[in-house]
């Protein structure tokens, strides 16, 4: 009895060390996870959450989905629009997310297991084969959001409360109405990229979506900056965007370190205390030398007075 | 000597003792062959620093990292030893210690031609000797390597003027009594001697500029030496990375210097018969204050390793234990022990305050503190802040070559070389400084 429950623990130990290093080559899931379903419905608002969190989180490695622009690592992230990905079941993509592996980091302790559906939801909006599975996994088209085209952005400034407030108009039907439920963004220009003034703003049902600028942000020399207003699902209504210049920002005067008289400049910007001690010093040591050398000479005349 | 002769017997001692003084100048046995020695060493000189001019310092084994080796290691030991003239000339002289008279003028040729070698040093670390001119086109004040360039040539003037001052009453009485002199060795003490009489105007002169010198020479000399420890503590790098590094250096200096007098009061007392001037109990002092400035620079080397290692900061301690136990710990402790240890133990035996012990014990002291350089300067910069990589495996050491060792060997080769030519050409000793201490009037002295 005793020998067999050795022999079996060593068995145990050698399939356990088998299945380990197989893991080392091919991801494999546990069957059990493959199996699982979407916890959630998907659906457009699923998508554009899973889309917000794939830019935060996945985009750096995996790049843009379709693009296959994936970062050059070993192993390759890859592109999640992929067939390597679309031939997976959610529960498999799922479980790679949830407990990662090597570079890709387990998203257990940083997303909840409805964000994590979330970015399933809209890596599944690139798979064109894709058919949901078990109860949830279906794309719903939301009514609720907006589906007009020739979107035109209105935007009016308030200056004493860094203000803006835009309308988002679209045509409908060959009318002009306001459009409700899209998504617009603020940022301002900066050396390297946006910055977001906020998080993205849903217009209401009058196509009105307000951001509120702070008034501590470094401008220019003269306090200005450049504002972008833009609606965040490019996909849906193209690129729509409006730019303007405003003054709303603290004038900032760059001050190059290297300019000015310092102890890292180069050797025509000595800084004036060293230059004075330098100086100073070496005259005083060279005129003490050289009353030396008079005195060798008065020494000589001495001589030759007696 | 307090007691009053007659003025006969006063002259004859005078005499006397400037024939003892001046005789080795022109009869010097083993001459020859010593200076047959110097011209071996400086041609194979020649030959590797001609390589070195041709090939580039590719022939060295600095590279990348150790891009100060065994050259700036040689270089840091002459400033070193050449402090000596300062503390000897200086420091003892204005505080009125008597026993250094006869030394002074050994310690001042060792200044001189150390520190002249000094600053050729770093042309022969350059790949490109003609670079050296960049310093002056395109030197910038606010870094210490300007500073330095600054310091160490103005001290070798100082040292140079310190040297030829005391010689004028001296050139005086030797050209009465060298015989054997050319014409024109005989112009140049005639020059030099400025038209000396020995009028009490002469000599108020000649003291009050010797004591200017020595009043300026105590900044100066201080600033050479730790303007140099600047070269490396104005660094953040670890094991130079210190703000202690000035005294250390200079204390440290003071102890190499020391050393490097007694050797050459050893040789000159042998070789020179100078036995009655250099006597034992010249070197007896002399071993007191090398036990004094090796004590000091012990206290700055506790300062300097053991408060680092107690902390044991991360990249410091790759740096100290490297240094303690590792690759560098046999250099490390060759140097401490026999550059600085032994020194101060040995010479608190009476036996060993002997001119026999000592040579050999200052010896050691000089070979240890050449490592400690080699110690100061090599193994920091093997420990960089970013770790080595991506770079050929010799990076990750320094060897010195063939023609580096030959270059910096013969560099010690022209230092001795001035060292000889200045004491063939001038007595060793002061005869007009010992003969006053003596109670000789100075109307005998300058006759």
């Amino acid at each position: 009895m005793k020998e067999n429950i050795f022999k079996s623990a060593l068995l145990a130990i050698i399939v356990l060390s088998i299945s380990f290093s197989a893991t080392a080559q091919v991801w494999e899931v546990p069957s059990d996870k493959k199996e699982i379903t979407p916890a959630i419905t998907f659906s457009m608002k699923t998508k554009t959450q899973g889309k917000d969190i794939y830019a935060k989180s996945c985009k750096s490695c995996h790049g843009d989905i379709g693009k296959a622009n994936f970062l050059p690592l070993n192993p390759a992230p890859n592109d999640p629009g992929s067939e390597r990905f679309s031939n997976q079941t959610d529960g498999e993509l799922f479980f790679k997310l949830t407990e990662g592996r090597g570079g890709m980091p387990a998203f257990k302790s940083q997303l909840a297991d409805n964000e994590r559906w979330a970015v399933i939801s809209y890596i599944r909006s690139f798979h064109a084969d894709y058919k949901p599975t078990g109860g949830g996994g279906e794309i719903v088209e939301e009514s609720s959001a907006f589906t007009g085209t020739n979107i035109k952005l209105f935007v009016n400034k308030d200056q004493v409360n860094l203000e803006i407030t835009i309308e988002v108009q679209g045509n409908v039907d060959g009318k002009t109405v306001s459009a409700p439920g899209v998504r617009v963004g603020f940022f301002i220009e900066r050396n390297f990229g946006l910055l977001s003034v906020c998080e993205p703003v849903t217009t209401n049902k009058n196509g009105i979506a307000k951001a509120k600028f702070p008034g501590d942000l470094p401008g220019d020399s003269l306090g200005n900056y450049n504002i972008i207003i833009k609606l965040i699902d490019d996909d849906l209504y193209g690129n729509v965007e409006y730019k303007e210049t405003l003054s709303w920002g603290k004038a900032f005067i760059y001050e190059n370190p290297i300019e000015g008289n310092h102890l890292w400049g180069n050797n025509t910007s000595v800084p004036l205390w060293l230059l004075i001690s330098y100086i100073s010093v070496v005259l005083f040591v060279l005129i003490t030398i050289g009353w030396v050398v008079l005195q060798m000479l008065k020494l000589k005349k001495a001589g030759i007075k007696k | 000597m307090s007691e009053l002769q007659s003025k006969e017997e006063a002259r004859k001692s005078f005499d006397k003792m400037a024939k003892d003084i001046v005789r080795p100048m022109q009869n010097h046995f083993g001459l020859n062959a010593w200076v047959f020695t110097l011209f071996l060493i400086l041609s194979l000189f020649g030959y590797a620093w001609f390589l070195q001019l041709r090939d580039g310092l590719g022939v060295t084994g600095l590279h990348d990292y150790t891009s100060w080796g065994m050259y700036i290691a040689n270089f840091v030991f002459f400033v070193a030893a050449a402090l000596v003239g300062m503390l000897i000339t200086a420091v003892l002289g204005l505080s009125g210690v008597k026993w250094i008279t006869p030394i002074s003028r050994i310690a001042e040729i060792i200044a001189v031609s150390f520190a002249m070698i000094a600053g050729l040093v770093i042309v022969f670390d350059m790949g490109r000797p003609d670079r050296v001119l960049n310093i002056f086109f395109h030197g910038r004040l606010q870094s210490p390597i300007v500073w330095d360039i600054t310091v160490v040539t103005i001290y070798t003037i100082i040292s140079m003027l310190l040297l030829l001052l005391p010689l004028i009453p001296d050139m005086n009485i030797i050209k009465k009594r060298l015989p054997k002199a050319s014409n024109m060795q005989l112009k140049m003490y005639n020059i030099l001697s400025l038209g000396w009489m020995g009028t009490p105007e002469q000599y108020k002169i000649i003291h009050k500029s010797i004591r200017v010198l020595s009043i300026l020479i105590i900044p100066v000399a201080l600033a050479i030496h730790t303007v140099t420890s600047w070269l490396f503590a104005s660094t953040l790098r670890h094991g130079w990375d210190s703000t202690i590094f000035g005294p250390y250096f200079v204390s440290g200096a003071f102890v190499s210097g020391v050393a490097a007098v007694i050797i050459a009061m050893y040789v000159f007392r042998t070789s020179y018969k100078l036995q009655d001037y250099l006597t034992d109990f010249h070197f007896d002092k002399i071993a007191k204050l090398l036990v004094l400035v090796s004590l000091v620079y012990f206290y700055f080397n506790i300062n300097e390793f053991l408060v680092p290692a107690y902390k044991m900061k991360s990249g410091d301690d790759h740096h100290i234990l490297a240094l303690f136990v590792g690759e560098w710990a046999v250099l490390f402790w060759f140097a401490q022990i026999f550059g600085n240890f032994v020194p101060i133990v040995l010479l608190l035996f009476k036996k060993m305050r002997k001119p026999g012990p000592m040579m050999i014990i200052a010896t050691l002291a000089i070979l240890g503190a050449w490592a400690k350089r080699f110690i100061i300067v090599v193994p920091t910069q093997l420990n960089p802040h970013l770790p080595i990589q991506n770079v050929p495996d010799s990076f990750h050491v320094y060897t010195p070559t063939g023609p580096e060792i030959a270059i910096t060997i013969g560099t010690i080769g022209m230092a001795l070389t001035i060292i000889t030519i200045l004491a063939k050409i001038f007595p060793v000793i002061p005869i007009w400084e010992v003969a006053e201490e003596k109670g000789i009037d100075r109307e005998i002295i300058n006759e």
